[in-house]
């Protein structure tokens, strides 16, 4: 069993342990500090890598990404503002329960659910995952061509606010994937004739640049003072106000349940996200109940649902990293960043070359949701209440010079630190324009890789764009993308005749 | 960039003229990296699709989306803005400029100074642009975060400093002596 090997590998090494439990405590913090995504703060983390063991290095990541969907659930509940997008379903019915002074029973219904659905999802990328690489070890580079261009366009067209911008996010990291040197020839290409860009725009001060300086560039200009959290909550009229008893846990039951699966299969699918996952099921859950009036003054089953869904994103969306190659969201691109800086190939072959590195990584999502469960069942409402005395004048500068003293602990190149002030302008400027960051880093981080395989198929074949055609598996994935195009053209034409106009 | 119009908006559509930034950035970009591509070196006896055939494809298919994306959004775009954007706050685009122009001088500081000075007067600024006053977030804060980071990065991390070209000064010995003393070393 691949996963006693897991907990094996993972045990034997203190500081895998020691940094899985640490990243989940982080991403507990990080997920409740409003405005900081968990992107911004593996971003923030993976400089720190650098000096780290392949295994503690992905644990810490894996655990903050994990924890954080759970996380950003704390302040929507007790102060009306979601630390995550993902949040704001838990949102709508945690925060009544606050204002009734039943914010411990949302706060350990959100947590009960959070571990039940993440739990879900593991054991899916547990056991799937390695399922579906024996598969995907069979396709050639014509297949994974095809594979990326999919991920691109379904990713390309639904991050964006429009097709065409989403597209041209996806381009634009393209084109910045391209600086450096020939995958084949090695010979030097858009450098500008810089001997800094030799090696291309480094992973870190583009992902800092990107998520994290965009995220202090976008505050600079808040009123802080205006935007402070107020906790509204009121005192619990009798002890099981404070508690999810064990009735209320069999009734969430079958909610929990439908809603890890949704949320499940959402994560799989490439550019959804947890955001939809959570709506999808808080609506799910709200349209076959039995009480659907009940719902927006502080329904536990619309906790339950979203958080369920919510969580079950984070295993399930490895699984598109760990058998094709593409990472399907934000944080499993991070996940591929730290993989490719520890040399560890990602795609179906990570099962064989890196059976042990692999298990351990599931083993340590385990120790993570024992972890925040624990964490977040006894101590989220004094966390909360910790996290409400931070200012935030003072964590976005410290989160800036962090972002220096990072890329330049990694290179101590003052270029390096130039060119994260520029990604910096530009996330914050991409932001602002509608672009979509996400899609941007997924097709900056997946560029070589589409290249790569390019190239070797017409290395392999004199028939050039024909071969694809002698391709069926190939032929499939350009008709998924195509198809995912065509709906989501579909459905925003739709959405423009549905508008009045003039 | 645009900030408000005359006529609202759904919450979900996107902005003409947000729509129209997005195609003249990347048509920029792709004016940038077009001046390069003929440097690009390709071998005669290269088969297949070459080095050029991915960066070409990517540059033409791009630029096509960028016109394509500025066909149809420009008229709207035109009225929108002849009937009236708000302008953006000019305080934040002040206060945006100021922390570019705070990054830019700190990494410059940076290689002059090394690292404590230039962190330690730029974690002040910073901390004022944000909204900080008095004399524990202005002066004290700013010392303690050098510190930490002085620990975070040169001691436990062992990370190397390189000297200043007006101070120059070795933290690395003192670091490496912790190191030493906790067992890293």
């Amino acid at each position: 069993m691949g996963i006693i090997d897991g907990f094996v590998e993972l045990f034997s090494s203190w500081q895998a342990v020691l940094f899985t439990i640490l990243g989940t405590l982080i991403g507990l913090i990080g997920g409740a500090v409003p405005g900081l995504s968990s992107g911004a703060m593996i971003s923030l983390l993976i400089p720190v890598t650098f000096y780290m063991g392949p295994l503690p290095a992905l644990a810490m990541i894996y655990a903050v990404s994990k924890s954080s969907d759970f996380g950003g659930s704390i302040p929507a509940i007790l102060f009306n503002t979601p630390g995550t997008p993902q949040a704001s379903a838990t949102q709508i019915e945690g925060f009544p329960l606050t204002r009734q002074g039943k914010q411990g029973k949302a706060l350990r219904t959100a947590v009960v659910a959070s571990a039940q659905g993440d739990v879900f999802s593991e054991l899916l990328l547990i056991f799937g995952a390695a399922f579906l690489a024996v598969y995907a070890t069979r396709l050639g580079p014509p297949e994974f061509v095809a594979v990326y261009v999919c991920a691109f366009v379904i990713i390309g067209s639904l991050l964006g606010k429009s097709v065409i911008t989403g597209m041209l996010s996806v381009a634009l990291g393209l084109l910045l994937s391209f600086p450096g040197t020939d995958p084949i020839t090695a010979g030097e290409r858009f450098t500008f004739g810089s001997f800094h860009l030799l090696e291309g725009f480094g992973l870190v001060p583009v992902l800092l640049g990107v998520f994290v300086l965009s995220e202090v560039f976008e505050k600079v200009g808040t009123s802080f003072a205006a935007t402070a959290s107020v906790a509204i909550a009121g005192k619990p009229e009798k002890p099981e106000d404070a508690t999810l008893t064990w009735p209320e846990y069999k009734r969430l039951f079958p909610t929990i349940c439908r809603s890890q699966l949704i949320g499940s299969v959402v994560g799989m699918l490439p550019g959804l996200g947890s955001v939809v996952a959570s709506f999808v099921a808080y609506s799910e859950a709200r349209r076959v109940s039995k009480t659907p009036e009940t719902w927006g003054n502080g329904e536990i089953e619309g906790i339950a649902a979203a958080e369920a869904a919510n969580n079950a994103t984070s295993g399930s969306n490895l699984i598109p990293l760990l058998t094709l190659g593409i990472p399907g969201s934000t944080s499993a691109a991070l996940l591929a960043g730290v993989m490719l800086i520890h040399g560890v190939e990602i795609g179906p072959r990570v099962f064989e070359n890196s059976h042990d590195l692999i298990y351990g990584l599931f083993a340590a999502g385990l120790l993570c949701i024992l972890t925040y469960f624990v964490v977040g069942y006894w101590g989220a409402a004094h966390l909360g209440r910790l996290i409400s005395r931070i200012p935030a004048q003072v964590v976005y500068p410290i989160i800036f010079l962090t972002c220096y003293i990072a890329v330049y602990a990694t290179e101590q190149e003052a270029f390096d630190m130039v060119l994260i002030t520029l990604f910096g302008l530009l996330g914050y400027v991409m932001k602002r324009i509608d672009m979509s960051p996400p899609a941007f880093i997924i097709a900056f981080i997946l560029g070589p890789g589409l290249e790569e395989s390019l190239r070797q198929t017409f290395l392999l074949d004199d028939s050039g764009v024909l071969y694809f055609l002698e391709r069926p598996v190939a032929l499939v994935f350009f008709g998924m993308g195509l198809l995912a195009l065509a709906l989501r053209v579909w459905t925003q034409l739709k959405k423009r005749q549905a508008q009045p106009t003039g | 960039m645009a900030t408000g119009s005359g006529k609202p908006r759904g919450a979900g559509e996107a902005d003409p003229v947000n729509q129209c930034l997005v195609a003249l950035l990347t048509l920029a970009t792709c004016a940038v990296f077009a001046t390069q591509l003929g440097h690009i070196y390709v071998e005669r006896t290269d088969a297949g699709l070459g080095a050029r055939g991915l960066p070409q494809f990517v540059l033409v298919a791009g630029a096509l989306l960028a016109v394509l994306q500025l066909a149809a959004n420009l008229p709207r775009a035109v009225a929108r803005l002849t009937g009236g954007v708000a302008i953006p706050d000019r305080n934040v685009t002040a206060r945006v400029l100021l922390l570019l122009v705070i990054a830019l001088a700190y990494v410059w500081a940076i290689t002059l100074f090394q690292y404590a000075l230039p962190t330690l007067v730029a974690m002040s600024g910073l901390l004022y642009l944000f909204g900080s006053r008095g004399p524990w977030r202005l002066v004290v804060l700013p010392v303690l975060t050098v510190a930490a980071y002085y620990v975070l990065f040169f001691v436990l991390l062992g990370v190397f400093e390189n000297p200043g070209h007006i101070l120059a000064y070795d933290s690395y010995t003192f670091a490496f002596r912790i190191r030493q003393m906790i067992g890293l070393q």
